[in-house]
């Protein structure tokens, strides 16, 4: 790693990811003032939802580098809390519900309304929604989010019914170093969920995630144990 | 999900960008609101929420020049113009999030990130409003200052709702360190830590140990926290507290000032740094906190004279020992700064007073003997007035005019009267200033504050009690007061009928009797 400036190159990376994420951030926001305040406009070019769909993947993404780097550098501290996963869960569905529409496709929520786990939810949230850009991505007609006491873990399910995930795949289920040509949409999704997971810990356990076929859906099913 | 009844709630947004707020209106319009307030930054929300009641508050983080969102929620959730039943929701960028979040006193109902779409703040809006109706009577209770009630209604919440049970017993937790039930909230605590090792339960432990003057063990835990993660501000106000407690000064200033460093907007932190680094003699440190502690002030209800008043001491050192340019800059500063004391308090004869008195300690450190004197002679009959009961600070400001100007025995007098052994003492002073001069709100805060400490005096027990048993006949019964005078009480218990304060005691007990007995 070149060292001219006495900044190192990953430091000089992350600033500029930040920036990048902050721009595309000002994109979706623009495509969403349109779809506000000119929704018949937003209603002739189909294409529009799409930009914003995509912009939202980048965004998306550039957060897990920059939750990465943090991590590496030591400096991602978790904010964990109680909270309850149904609405947790209903809240992620009703932020895809859109995009699910807008490909004829359903999502849908089953949780039992008493359960609740420690978390932080925003770095949940982010491994959710890469997973579920995935399932999305796959799914032929659903998508579920299911969540479950299995003790001592709270299991959140992410199902669908699409061709799920390929056996080599399933073979070394958590393969999250290593972030193949193949694999290359999930890999990163794979390596920062497991980074994530592995800063959600009681003294004697520690979350983690298992890939698997969905038992509702026939499809993948994404599993994230919280202790 | 339950609907909420969103056309019967009234809103304020407070948002700078023209066009984020418009969009924010027209969400919530499409929601059903129709009684719906928008303003464009902190001080002109602030004014809202004083002469308003709302429902619901959508703030933004990031508010430009002027004050931040969690800024306004300390101030107005602090000085109880934001009633614990209305909901504060803070909007944020993703990467303000982790800034914003953590141990802090004054935490938002909620979080929201943007970016923001109808959905997702319908979504987030309807958890936040269901979450707020299941705290209603925890809520209900505390704005009423029904804390036996909030207690028990937190216990209720913590028992019936599994998925609310730490939240229940965070408010419990925080309910109990206020009414000084130190042992209970330690059970609390440990309790909580035995489920899940959450640093703001352990912070809490620390609290509790800070307060039963156990410093060693609440200086270990605070430094463990601040070590963990340099984020956690709190750690670090707590990590000073303590030092200051240990006569450890210096180090209570670097801890405050890696606190101020991470939150450099909040007033509070600024006030306390100016005076720790004032009497540690850093007059540099001194000198930037109080100024920002003036100008964040302004439009505040932290807005004080005393902020003011210190800037312009702490900038005489400059005016009398630096070089050329410096030294004018600095006297310009001071003479701004009481130019705008004697506007901003107008009616308030104190700080007139003072202002007047900083002026001639200006043109003494001048050399300009000739004015500064006219100015004090001017004054004769206002000092002598105010001499019974100057504050220190203003004292020792007359003494250095007076000094300056030849008047030598004056100046030794008044620094021989108001030489004060301890800051504990100064504060008690002070106290006792303000409760005679009828600001019973500010006094008892400092009262309640200086009974806290394990070794607070009798003379300081009995301040607090008298001035605790004034607001009760000002302003009616209060939970939290009667029980502290109930504490202060069982803690005068054992006090030697020959003391000087027995009599005071007596007289005070007696009151409290007649009002704790139902009519």
């Amino acid at each position: 790693m070149s060292n001219h400036s006495g900044i190192d190159l990953a430091t000089l990376m992350s600033i500029s990811v930040h920036d990048i994420k902050n721009d595309i951030n000002h994109l979706i926001s623009k495509v969403e003032n349109i779809e506000i305040h000119q929704p018949a406009l937003a209603q002739q070019l189909p294409t529009l939802s799409s930009i914003k769909t995509d912009a939202i993947h980048i965004s998306n993404q550039l957060v897990q580098v920059l939750a990465l780097y943090k991590a590496k550098e030591g400096l991602l501290k978790p904010l964990i809390d109680q909270h309850g996963l149904s609405e947790f869960l209903e809240e992620k569905c009703a932020h895809y519900a859109g995009q699910c529409k807008a490909q004829h496709k359903s999502i849908s929520v089953v949780c039992d309304d008493q359960l609740c786990a420690f978390f932080d939810e925003a770095l949940i949230s982010s491994i959710l929604d890469s997973t579920l850009e995935n399932a999305l991505r796959h799914a032929k007609k659903q998508l579920l989010l299911r969540a479950e006491y299995t003790a001592p873990y709270q299991v959140i399910h992410i199902e669908d019914d699409g061709p799920g995930y390929p056996d080599e795949l399933l073979a070394d289920a958590i393969q999250a170093n290593s972030i193949d040509q193949d694999s290359r949409h999930t890999g990163l999704g794979f390596y920062f969920a497991q980074t994530i997971l592995a800063l959600h810990h009681t003294p004697k356990l520690s979350a983690y995630f298992t890939l698997g076929r969905s038992s509702q859906l026939g499809g993948a099913c994404f599993s994230i144990f919280l202790p | 999900m339950a609907q909420i009844e969103y056309h019967k709630k009234k809103f304020l947004i407070i948002e700078d960008h023209a066009e984020f707020r418009s969009s924010l209106k027209s969400m919530v319009r499409m929601f059903g609101a129709h009684m719906v307030d928008t303003v464009h930054d902190g001080e002109v929300g602030i004014a809202k929420i004083i002469n308003t009641h709302y429902d619901i508050i959508l703030s933004d983080y990031e508010l430009g020049k002027g004050k931040d969102g969690q800024q306004i929620l300390e101030e107005t959730r602090h000085s109880g113009l934001l009633k614990a039943s209305s909901v504060f929701v803070l909007i944020t960028a993703a990467t303000t999030v982790e800034m914003v979040m953590g141990a802090l006193e004054y935490e938002p109902d909620g979080y929201i990130t943007k970016p923001i779409t109808h959905e997702n703040l319908k979504t987030r809006l309807d958890k936040i409003m269901l979450e707020k109706a299941i705290f209603q009577e925890v809520d209900h209770a505390i704005d009423q200052k029904k804390y036996k009630l909030a207690l028990q209604a937190c216990d209720k919440v913590a028992k019936e709702q599994a998925k609310f049970q730490i939240k229940a017993l965070r408010i419990k937790s925080k309910l109990l360190l206020n009414l000084e039930r130190y042992d209970e909230a330690a059970t609390l605590f440990n309790a909580i830590i035995a489920v899940r090792d959450l640093p703001w339960a352990r912070l809490g432990l620390g609290k509790v140990a800070y307060y039963k003057g156990e410093y060693e063990k609440a200086l270990h835990i605070f430094q463990q926290l601040a070590e963990e993660d340099k984020r956690n501000v709190e750690a670090y106000d707590w990590l000073s507290k303590v030092y200051q407690s240990q006569k450890q000064p210096i180090e209570s200033q670097k801890a405050l000032q890696h606190a101020v460093e991470r939150s450099p907007k909040s007033i509070l932190r600024q006030m306390e740094l100016g005076q720790i680094s004032k009497a540690n003699q850093d007059w540099a440190i001194a000198e930037v906190a109080f100024r920002k502690a003036v100008n964040l002030g302004r439009n505040s209800c932290y807005r004080t004279p005393s902020n003011y008043t210190a800037l312009v001491q702490v900038l005489q050192h400059k005016i009398k020992d630096a070089e050329g340019r410096k030294s004018k800059d600095a006297l310009t500063e001071a003479l701004r700064i009481i130019d705008s004391l004697e506007k901003e308090f107008s009616d308030n004869t104190d700080a007139l007073l003072f202002a007047k008195i900083l002026l001639a300690e200006t043109n003494g450190n001048l050399g300009k003997t000739k004015e500064a004197d006219q100015i004090l002679t001017a004054l004769a009959t206002d000092i002598s007035n105010a001499a019974e009961q100057m504050s220190q600070s203003m004292a020792l400001s007359l003494a250095n005019a007076y000094e300056s100007t030849g008047h030598q025995n004056e100046a030794n007098q008044l620094r021989d009267k108001y030489k004060t052994s301890s800051a504990n003492e100064m504060i008690n002073n002070d106290g006792i200033r303000l409760y005679k001069a009828g600001h019973l709100k500010e006094a008892l805060a400092i009262f309640r504050e200086a009974a806290k400490t394990p070794e607070a005096s009798p003379g300081v027990l009995l301040n607090a009690l008298q001035t605790s048993l004034s607001a009760i006949e000002a302003n009616g019964s209060d939970d939290l007061l009667m029980e502290s005078c109930n504490r202060y009480l069982s803690r005068l218990k054992n006090l030697d009928s020959n003391d000087k304060n027995y009599m005071r005691y007596q007289k005070l007990n007696a009151s409290y009797a007649n009002l704790s007995t139902p009519k």
